[in-house]
């Protein structure tokens, strides 16, 4: 594999951003072997400039994720457009194998307003540069974000502890200063809390020994299911 | 086909064999958080699986019979992070017959060889291996049926070749062959099971009744059940639940609980599943409200509790989801990576989906130019594996309402619409989720995703750029090519069908608004000698090939009669079956150079 000039890293890491009516969010991450490629045209209607350590690493860009097209009917060409609450669209951070990682940020920006623009990538960065009217920044991906994502410890990057992706309970003290515990699932969801507060920070933690140890195994009853109608006939 | 079912683990997995086909390997049926998946366990020593897996233990190891009579063991290896085979050999060279069942104590279990001997696996921890303990047989007959009904860690159950039931028990000193008799007016037939309250358990008889064996304090008793209503007992019992109910397969291919109601034991039909027959013992009883069947379709049913009313839910048959490079092979080098999957495709469909990949989405991929620079591509197509053929399909007045909705369970709910204007597809909420889900198991580098459908209607939908693109079988390769111009290579549309004026600036690389100076336009370099700028499309120049002579005709872009020009009469991004143009053509190169 002969490096072309226009890849960008020896990984990547590609991340999910989510588009919806409120705005962007991050999805996930995952890390990927190979560089990422930096398009020679970008027409899209939104740009993604990733940062790592300060420097512009790749633009990427890319339509509004959140339009989508039908095809024409038979006969009749045309296409349909409608839009959907949601889509996620990929941007690949490029890194290097073993160089500690800079800080990551992704900006991304609208130029769907801009009436006249370049394509390419030299003339698109100056663009971003002088930031004219029309242009409107979509969203901001900052590194804080991307270390606080569940995704982060399992990416395997150098220096960053992985981290499996389970689940994990929780002791915490509620408004009263009393000690309780949460399960919340490995996407950060809440699934399970005590039924009281404890006492005492020993007996919660003795539960969740408990928990650990049996809970996990214990067999599941269900309580909803009725019995078929009773009759006069008595058992043998 | 498949085995029956057995070997539940977690409330969340169960395993059978597969006994036909390409597969007959073991197969895990596995709740992954999202959905029911088929998960293929190979078979050990290219040898086929052969019986219901049984005797699961700590919930990471099971065993299965093969087709020479041996036991292996199937053990989730905690310390390498996958599963492992590991050979349990044929207990005195005898092939194994029935079995394996009755697992005490996480360390032992029992199989019958084809000469009617008992056999004991055992884990001697002392040893720190497995031995084999042979039982021999009952007094003046034979082991006939598996070994089921294990009690207090210490006895367990079999029929007999002269119908009889037997317990074998060790007695604090030995282990000892107790005579339980013949049922009332009959013999056993089947394997004993559902065994409750270390006090009872049950078999079907020869004349179709189920029985009911069942210590009353003082003695063992047979308790006769009868036969359910207007049919016959014709599997072992199983799936016992509560301590007061256990499921039978009867001779009219229904599935019959047996429950005591709290004053008396009832019989409840099941029916049943829908369009086939139970044909093997129920099994792998979960959280008190599902337990599972196979069925002379090949599928395997699950008959669930679903809150309101017992249920069956279609497992399908057993086959995994498979992937294959179909273009490159796997690597880190960057290409224009697409995945491709199939929505509605049963088992049977298989084929049929591969020859509908290769002929529409890799035939697109291979049109015109492509043809050469196929190593800028890696494309991955998943079998994906639906448990029944077809999709569900919705249907709306011209108000928007709903006037048809016939369900099918498809891996991905995509739901075809007929609708151009509702982009010819619904989605279920956990389509996008799915999708995602796949590609993140079969090609994480998936710059974009197809999905063939399986529908007879015609529809496409399709992100604007690289995303998800919908198709059904109907739409054809050259509308997959022309979506592919859009997603792939940024292209815009050369066709107008609307009579809007274009006031902006063309992003696109095939179509422009009218420069200040035609010889500013953007594929000036492309235009054919002495060619009028704009160039007239009911007079063209003479000699106009009109795929390949490059001009600048008003009219594009879809809606734009007049202010936006396109380089060709015809092209692949206007008309879908001629080739790209010289100008799409150039564009596309470029993109794929990266790639190469």
């Amino acid at each position: 594999m002969s490096p072309h000039p226009q890849w960008r890293g020896q990984r990547r890491i590609r991340v999910a951003l989510e588009f919806s009516a409120r705005g962007i969010r991050l999805a996930g991450m995952k890390p990927l072997e190979g560089p990422a490629v930096q398009r020679p045209f970008l027409e899209g209607s939104y740009l993604a400039e990733v940062t790592v350590g300060g420097t512009t690493a790749i633009v990427h860009s890319f339509n509004d994720p959140r339009s989508v097209r039908g095809i024409s009917r038979p006969q009749q060409p045309g296409h349909s457009f409608t839009r959907p609450g949601t889509a996620v669209v990929y941007v690949d951070v490029p890194i290097a194998h073993e160089a500690p990682l800079g800080d990551i940020s992704i900006n991304v920006t609208d130029l769907s307003k801009l009436r006249q623009r370049p394509v390419d990538l030299a003339e698109v960065q100056a663009l971003l540069d002088r930031a004219p009217k029309g242009i409107r920044a979509a969203g901001r991906i900052t590194g804080e974000q991307l270390r606080a994502h569940p995704d982060w410890g399992a990416l395997g990057l150098p220096g960053i502890p992985s981290a499996p992706r389970l689940g994990f309970y929780e002791i915490y003290r509620d408004r009263e200063k009393q000690v309780r515990w949460r399960l919340r699932h490995s996407d950060g969801r809440t699934v399970a809390e005590c039924a009281g507060p404890y006492p005492s920070r020993a007996e919660c933690e003795a539960d969740l020994r408990w928990m650990k140890e049996s809970g996990s195994r214990a067999p599941v009853r269900s309580l909803d299911i009725p019995s078929p109608p009773t009759a006069a006939k008595k058992r043998k | 086909m498949i085995s029956g079912p057995g070997a539940a683990m977690l409330d969340s997995k169960l395993f059978v064999s597969r006994l036909n086909g390409d597969f007959p390997d073991l197969y895990e049926r596995w709740w992954d958080g999202d959905e029911w998946i088929w998960i293929n366990h190979g078979r050990p020593a290219s040898s086929a699986v052969t019986g219901t897996p049984g005797a699961a233990m700590l919930e990471e190891k099971l065993f299965v019979v093969v087709a020479d009579g041996s036991l292996w063991e199937r053990h989730w290896r905690s310390d390498l992070g996958r599963w492992a085979w590991n050979s349990h050999g044929r207990p005195g060279n005898r092939p194994i017959v029935h079995g394996p069942g009755a697992e005490m104590m996480n360390e032992k279990f029992f199989v019958v060889t084809d000469d009617g001997h008992l056999w004991e696996r055992h884990w001697r921890n002392d040893q720190g291996r497995w031995v084999w303990n042979d039982h021999g047989t009952p007094p003046a007959t034979t082991v006939a049926t598996a070994p089921g009904a294990a009690m207090m860690d210490s006895k367990l159950f079999v029929g007999t070749a002269n119908g009889r039931l037997y317990e074998r028990a060790w007695n604090g000193t030995q282990w000892v062959w107790v005579d339980h008799g013949l049922p009332t007016g009959t013999s056993v037939a089947t394997a004993p099971g559902a065994a409750m309250m270390n006090s009872k358990l049950f078999v079907g008889t020869a004349d179709g009744r189920l029985c009911e064996r069942v210590w009353n304090g003082s003695q063992w008793v047979w308790v006769d059940h009868g036969a359910p209503p207007a049919t016959t007992v014709a599997t072992a019992p199983g799936a016992a639940m509560m301590d007061s109910k256990l499921f039978v397969g009867t001779a009219n291919g229904h599935l019959y609980e047996r429950v005591w109601n709290g004053s008396r034991w009832v019989w409840v039909d099941h029916d049943t599943p829908p369009g086939t027959t139970v044909n093997a013992a129920p099994g792998a009883a979960m959280m008190d409200s599902k337990l599972f069947v196979s069925t002379a379709s090949g599928r395997l049913y699950e008959r669930t509790w679903d809150g309101a009313r017992w249920t069956w839910v279609n497992h399908g048959t057993a086959l995994h989801d498979r992937a294959e490079h179909v273009v490159g092979r796997p690597g880190p080098d960057p290409k224009l990576s697409i995945l491709i999957m199939g929505d509605g495709y049963a088992e049977a469909d298989m084929n049929a989906y591969r020859s509908q990949v290769t002929s529409q989405v890799l035939g697109a991929l291979r049109l015109d130019l492509l043809l050469l620079h196929q190593g800028a591509f890696r494309v991955v197509r998943v079998d994906l594996v639906s448990v029944e053929s077809g999709v569900r399909e919705r249907r709306y007045n011209t108000r928007g309402t709903i006037i048809s909705d016939v369900f099918k369970f498809s891996r991905l709910g995509l739901i075809p619409n007929d609708s151009w204007d509702r982009c010819w597809f619904d989605m279920s909420t956990f389509t996008d989720a799915r999708i995602e889900k796949l590609r993140q198991r079969f090609a994480p580098d998936a710059d974009h995703v197809i999905v063939l459908v399986k529908s007879d209607t015609w529809g496409g939908c399709s992100s604007v750029g690289p995303g998800t693109g919908y198709f059904t079988e109907g739409s054809g390769m050259t509308t997959v090519a022309h979506e592919m111009g859009h997603n792939l290579f940024a292209l815009g549309d050369e066709y107008v069908s609307a009579t809007e004026t274009f006031t902006g600036v063309s992003r696109y690389p095939n179509t422009s608004e009218a420069p200040s100076e035609w010889n500013m336009l953007k594929w000036f370099d492309l235009v054919a000698p002495n060619t009028p700028l704009p160039t007239n499309a009911a007079r063209p120049p003479a000699g106009w090939n009109r795929r390949t002579s490059v001009g600048a005709f008003e009219g594009a872009g879809g809606s734009y009669a007049t202010g936006l020009f396109r380089p060709v009469l015809e092209c692949r991004m206007n008309q879908n079956n001629p080739p790209w143009c010289p100008v799409c053509g150039r564009k596309i190169l470029t993109d794929l150079e990266v790639f190469e």
